[in-house]
This record gives C-alpha cells, sequence and structure tokens, in this order.
C-alpha cells in the first residue's frame, strides 16, 4: 500500500490527503472532503498504484495541473460495481410490499440516486413490466460519474455474466423467462429498448445538487457506504425532501438508517432489505 | 450475551453472497455469544464480536467504525481479508492484532504482513494442523508471525488477553 510505505507520520498523510481533495474541490468544484475517509485513501492509494504515482505531493501537482489525471481519478473515485437483480431478495421485497402501494398512484416517479451502468434500474423496469406498472413509471437514473452514465445508456451487457444474472432475475420472483428481455448479438447482450423507453439517464452529484423532483420511490444502494456519517444525514435528508408523503426510500441492506438525523420522518417497512416509508 | 473482552473482535470469512444469514447462524449456532453482523458504520465495541457482511470489503477507521466497500474483489475474494487487514495496520496500529485461520487461498497474508510491520500481534494458525493449509501458509512463508500454533492454542492465546488486561 503506498501511502501507508511512506515513511511520514500518519498526520502528515492525512493532511496531505485533504489537501488533495481541498485541490479537487477548488479547481474543479467537486467536494470529496465529507467522503468516508477511509474508503478515499483506499482508491487514492489504488490510484497512484495503478498510475505509477509515487507519493501523495506528485499526486497533488498532477491533480491540479493536468485535467486528463483529474478526470482519470474522478472516474476512480466515483466508480461502483452493480449487478442485474443484485440481492434478488430485495425485489421480492419491492413486488410485495412496495409495488402494491406504488400502483396507487396515477403517475409513479422513481430516482435512482447513484444508478452506475444501469443494471439495477433495468432490473427496476423489468420488475415494474412484470406487475403490469412499467407503462405508468418515470425513472429518473442518476450518477457522478459519466462513463458510467454513457455504459448505462447503451443498455447493454455482456454475455459472459448472463448465467449469474438469470439465476439472479430467478431468485428476485422473475415470472417470465428472462431471455423476453433481451436479444443476444455475438458475445453481448442488448435489453430489450421497450424497457428504457421511460427512463432518462442524467448527471447529478448527491453532494452538491439539489432536489429536482418528487418521486414515489427513491433507491440508494451501496452509495452512501462512501459518504462519512454527516454527509448520509444530508443526502438522506434531500431524498426525504425528494420523497411524497409515503414514499419508499431504499438503501443498501448493510446500510442503516439507526443513526440518521432522519430516522424519526421514515418507518421500517422491511429491516432486512432497508426499506423505508416516509410518514411524516 | 457480550463476553467481559476488553477488545471488539472483527471476524472475516469468505462468505457466499445471498447467503448472508447462514455464516452468521453457523458461527451463532455454535456460539454463546451474541455475534453481531456488522452495518456500514457500525462502531465496534469491546466486549462485542462482529461479523463482515458477504460481498462487501470492510474497512475500519481510527474511530472504530466500521466503513464498506463495494469494489471489485481482490485476489477473487469479497470481503478480502488483505484489504481488512492493510485498514487495521494503518488505522489501528499496535493497538490490534490479527488473527489467520485456515483458508483455501492466500488472502489475507500480505494484509497480516503488513499488520506485522505497523507493530500489531500477528498470529497465524499452524499450517500443519489447520484442515486447509493454504491460507496459514502463505502468511508463514512471507513473514514470520509473532504466534504459529494450532486453533485450541489461538484460543488459550485469546484468553489470557482477558486476564492481562
Amino acid at each position: 500500500m503506498r501511502i501507508m510505505d511512506q515513511n511520514k507520520e500518519k498526520k502528515v498523510v492525512e493532511d496531505e490527503i485533504d489537501e488533495i481533495l481541498q485541490v479537487i474541490k477548488i479547481i474543479y468544484g467537486y467536494d470529496f472532503t465529507e467522503y468516508s475517509k477511509a474508503s478515499v485513501r483506499r482508491r487514492l492509494n489504488n490510484f497512484m498504484i495503478m498510475n505509477d504515482i509515487q507519493d501523495l505531493n506528485v499526486l497533488k501537482r498532477q491533480v491540479s495541473g493536468d485535467d486528463q489525471v483529474f478526470r482519470d481519478l474522478l472516474e476512480s473515485l466515483t466508480v461502483t460495481v452493480t449487478e442485474m437483480f443484485r440481492d434478488p431478495d430485495l425485489y421480492l421485497a419491492l413486488r410485495e410490499k412496495v409495488l402494491p402501494t406504488l400502483d396507487t398512484w396515477p403517475f409513479i416517479r422513481i430516482w435512482h440516486a447513484g444508478c452506475s451502468t444501469g443494471e439495477e434500474v433495468y432490473s427496476m423496469a423489468i420488475l415494474l413490466k412484470e406487475e403490469g406498472l412499467l407503462h405508468k413509471a418515470r425513472i429518473y437514473a442518476t450518477d457522478i460519474n459519466s462513463k458510467a452514465l454513457s455504459e448505462a445508456k447503451k443498455g447493454e451487457t455482456n454475455i459472459s455474466l448472463m448465467k449469474d444474472y438469470t439465476r439472479n432475475y430467478i431468485q428476485a420472483g422473475g415470472k417470465s423467462n428472462f431471455s423476453e428481455y433481451y436479444t443476444v448479438k455475438g458475445n453481448k447482450v442488448y435489453w430489450d429498448p421497450s424497457l428504457a423507453k421511460n427512463i432518462t439517464f442524467s448527471l447529478h452529484n448527491l453532494v452538491s445538487d439539489k432536489s429536482f423532483n418528487e418521486f414515489n420511490l427513491i433507491i440508494c444502494r451501496n452509495v452512501m457506504i462512501y459518504f462519512n456519517r454527516n454527509l448520509q444525514n444530508k443526502v438522506t435528508k434531500l431524498f426525504k425532501d425528494s420523497l411524497t408523503l409515503f414514499g419508499y426510500l431504499v438503501l443498501g441492506n448493510k446500510e442503516s438508517m439507526f443513526l440518521s438525523s432522519e430516522a424519526d420522518f421514515f418507518e421500517t417497512i422491511d429491516k432486512h432489505e432497508k426499506i423505508f416509508q416516509r410518514v411524516k | 450475551m457480550d463476553v467481559n473482552f476488553p477488545v471488539p473482535i472483527v471476524v472475516v470469512v469468505h462468505r457466499m453472497k445471498n447467503n448472508n444469514s447462514s455464516t452468521a447462524d453457523i458461527l451463532q449456532y455454535r456460539s454463546k455469544v451474541h455475534i453481531h453482523e456488522a452495518l456500514d458504520k457500525t462502531e465496534v465495541l469491546p466486549g462485542k464480536i462482529y461479523i463482515a457482511p458477504a460481498d462487501y470489503h470492510l474497512l475500519i477507521d481510527d474511530q472504530l467504525i466500521l466503513h464498506m466497500d463495494c469494489s471489485a474483489p481482490l485476489n477473487y475474494s469479497r470481503p478480502s481479508i488483505d484489504i481488512f487487514f492493510e485498514s487495521v495496520a494503518y488505522s489501528l496500529g499496535k493497538s490490534a492484532a490479527g488473527i489467520l485461520l485456515t483458508g483455501a487461498n492466500s488472502d489475507g497474508a500480505n494484509g497480516l504482513a503488513k499488520m506485522k510491520k505497523a507493530g500489531c500481534v500477528t498470529v497465524v494458525e499452524d499450517p500443519e494442523t489447520a484442515e486447509f493449509n493454504a491460507m496459514p501458509l502463505a502468511a508463514t512463508k512471507l513473514f514470520k508471525p509473532d504466534f504459529v500454533c494450532p486453533a485450541n492454542e489461538i484460543i488459550d492465546l485469546i484468553l489470557s488477553v482477558q486476564k492481562d488486561e
């Protein structure tokens, strides 16, 4: 681990990391200062190793002076890994506990905050289609990472992943043949374009950007794990303010509302799958 | 029931994803002590045992707060023992101890070596008596742990901490 191998005092290293984050904030306008330090440190370290950067001072100079280095660093600070129907039990819980209520609204506005390369969004579209709700759903999928977003917009995936994805789909309570939702060409799989009809992908930064609509369902899984607790509170408040009364918030299943400043506004609908409902 | 133990214990095992309950349940069944499933930003407390969830990497900071991470598996492992041990070494240094037990791959050896370098007490299960020796062997080949002993002696070692504190 490069950061640790430096024979510097830990305090010095921590200060250097803070300096880099300040540089990024001031020059490029991205604020990572409230991300989890442990996470940031790990990602910076991996970036340095992959790009053969000797130490944090060199990194700071390169980031300040070179747009491309910053863009690459931004990419690696914000990349997340996702898959179709990840945590199939969540989709079972959504089918059972959330979708019936969503059906009572004339339009269903859904926000996938931190949609990464889109797998979760296409999974949701498939779920809604099977439950007869896709036609009245408007899905907004946002992410801070523009490379991930352009991948998401392509609506494709690799055939090598389909065995796992099919298994996930079945465990998630899939009612059809998974193959009905895609076509295969070579080693690429293309999701049925009708799934994407009601999906809008756009850039959005949870740290800096405001609420942009009122939603019935907000899904933000494995995004806030990269934030420190203060930022988690701020973003949860953003979500609460973006939810209609009795709308739902879904977090990753290893996340918690327990210590959240917004906990009182929510009732727990499913404590394992971290489904919450705004009740005030 | 939690034990009267002066420090928190965090357990990282390779678990099948979507099978979150099984490993924790098995451990729980065999343990009188309550095993807490770690959640993001859980603060680990003395006398409690925590288990890392499947399919996330685990980090710890100097406030003893656990952070989850969803990046790619390392050595096909997520959670990666290396990643956790590295994090312990950096954040906690001498005030932590690492124990590496039986396992089928070499995950953990590098991380434990870093813990040793940071001044942590390092314990490895004796490869001769371990059920799967790949993991402890990778460690003993890489560096010299403070203790290499069979599983039952590791238990004695842990219990002796309780008395000394």
